[in-house]
């Protein structure tokens, strides 16, 4: 592994790219890390040529979303009509991993919240442990989702099931998540990466290179 | 047909009014601006969309359908974007809405019903779309609805086919119904539902919530997109004001 920013890892394999959110043990979203993942994206993956890339977690979570101490600083001058440049950068980040020309595959062990979560519906996949657990619990703080979670979730489960996560920001087992379409595979959890990585040499042979740079804008929407 | 409004406590309720079968007449089913003003109360917290007595709704009325077939082209299409319009208030509502599917919900209650976020529905109803019966299709946002809630497939097959469905049939597949609620309990649990969703939530919070979910159904992707992190930033100064207890 090589520690390429301070909050993630990146190493490739087999030319599968392995992004670690690598802040042990919650692994938070924190602005740093978007950050980081901004400059990953700019300085290594543009130039890499990768039949595919699993994000996932240091540990044994994947991401327990934002810093709450940091993001009420952050927002502390939030003016309505504003939208603050931290959060507009987020927005671009996820918009670029979304966007990337190979599929991008999350896989998904412990929690998954806020953010995080928000971090794993870029993803064109989701792989999950059958203990991963799913919410968005920003209503608790009185915010709602700020990363595209509502729109993504929206366009992958629906909209009455969208409503009701995003509104209760209530937590769901890996079982619930893939009954109604959050989560595309489960593996147990020391089968998680080869699944992933599994799912990405399939898609590699049956659509090649050029077929997936058609396909995901492509996807269906909702 | 009227629909006729009723506040129950802090839910709205919408009676779909011309019994038995509560049929359209008319795609225009309500008057624009006083829907528009009832949905934007400031103390609706939620929406409860029913028909009176045994059905929901059975569609256009034959007659008055094949009238207007053979009428002023204009004008039927004229009443057809209105008929959207209504529509469209309904699913653009600040508040969740509930559909209260019992009876028959056909051809244009069914769009109704799918214009609303949610949808119970007794086991018996019957639920479809025969208007290809008729050598026609729905045409208030019906077919794009149907989208939303199932594959694709099945809503060709539905649309297509014509072929009606029971309530336990339909909440089998996907969420063209959400969940199956005997006939007694169908308002109690509307009332549920929508008190689950927005309980001890802030008007603000539920506007945002449900506004951004929708848009994400009606805006090309990144717009939608921004205009979520305007929504959160929004929320955010509302929480600033309110003192450094939220984030």
């Amino acid at each position: 592994m090589s520690r390429v920013a301070p909050t993630l890892d990146f190493s490739v394999e087999d030319r599968v790219g392995h992004l670690v959110l690598d802040s042990p043990p919650r692994n938070e979203t924190t602005h740093a890390l978007f950050q980081d993942l901004a400059r990953l994206r700019r300085d290594l993956l543009a130039g890499l040529d990768l039949a595919g890339m699993i994000v996932y977690g240091r540990g044994r979570h994947f991401s327990s979303g934002a810093d709450v101490a940091e993001l009420r600083e952050l927002l502390r001058n939030c003016q309505p009509g504003r939208t603050p440049a931290f959060l507009t950068d987020n927005l671009d980040n996820l918009l670029a991993l979304e966007q990337l020309p190979f599929p991008v595959v999350a896989a998904v062990n412990g929690c998954c919240y806020g953010a995080g979560l928000e971090l794993a519906l870029a993803c064109h996949f989701r792989v999950a442990a059958p203990r991963a657990v799913f919410a968005l619990p920003e209503v608790s703080f009185g915010l709602m989702p700020g990363c595209g979670g509502s729109v993504r979730l929206t366009r992958l489960v629906g909209r009455a099931r969208a409503l009701e996560l995003v509104l209760t920001g209530r937590s769901l087992l890996a079982d619930e998540a893939q009954t109604i379409g959050l989560v595309d595979l489960l593996a147990g959890r020391h089968e998680l990466l080869t699944t992933a990585r599994r799912l990405i040499h399939a898609l590699h042979r049956t659509s090649g290179e050029a077929g997936w740079r058609s396909g995901p804008r492509a996807r269906g929407r909702a | 047909m009227r629909l006729h409004y009723e506040m129950r406590g802090d839910l709205g309720v919408l009676r779909l009014h011309n019994p038995p079968h509560n049929a359209l007449v008319s795609p225009v089913f309500a008057a624009r601006a006083e829907l528009a003003a009832f949905l934007a109360q400031p103390e609706l917290r939620g929406v409860m969309v029913v028909g009176e007595g045994r059905h929901f709704c059975a569609g256009a009325n034959v007659e008055a359908l094949r009238a207007a077939v053979h009428g002023d082209p204009r004008e039927l299409g004229a009443s057809m974007r209105e008929g959207q319009a209504l529509l469209e208030l309904i699913a653009n509502a600040p508040v969740p809405v509930v559909a209260l599917v019992r009876g028959s919900c056909l051809g244009a209650g069914l769009e109704i019903a799918l214009a609303c976020h949610f949808r119970l529905a007794t086991p018996n109803a019957l639920l479809g779309f025969p208007e290809t019966d008729h050598g026609l299709l729905p045409g208030l946002g019906g077919v794009l609805a149907s989208l939303g809630v199932m594959p694709r497939a099945r809503a060709l097959e539905l649309v297509l086919s014509g072929r009606l469905v029971r309530g336990e049939e339909a909440a089998a597949f996907g969420l063209l119904v959400d969940r199956c609620v005997p006939a007694g309990r169908l308002e109690a649990e509307g009332e549920e539902l929508l008190h689950g969703l927005v309980a001890s939530r802030s008007a603000s919070l539920v506007h945002e919530v449900v506004q951004a979910v929708q848009r994400a159904t009606r805006l090309g992707h990144e717009e939608a997109l921004r205009a979520e992190g305007e929504a959160f930033c929004r929320l955010a100064s509302l929480a600033a004001e309110r003192g450094g207890e939220e984030p």
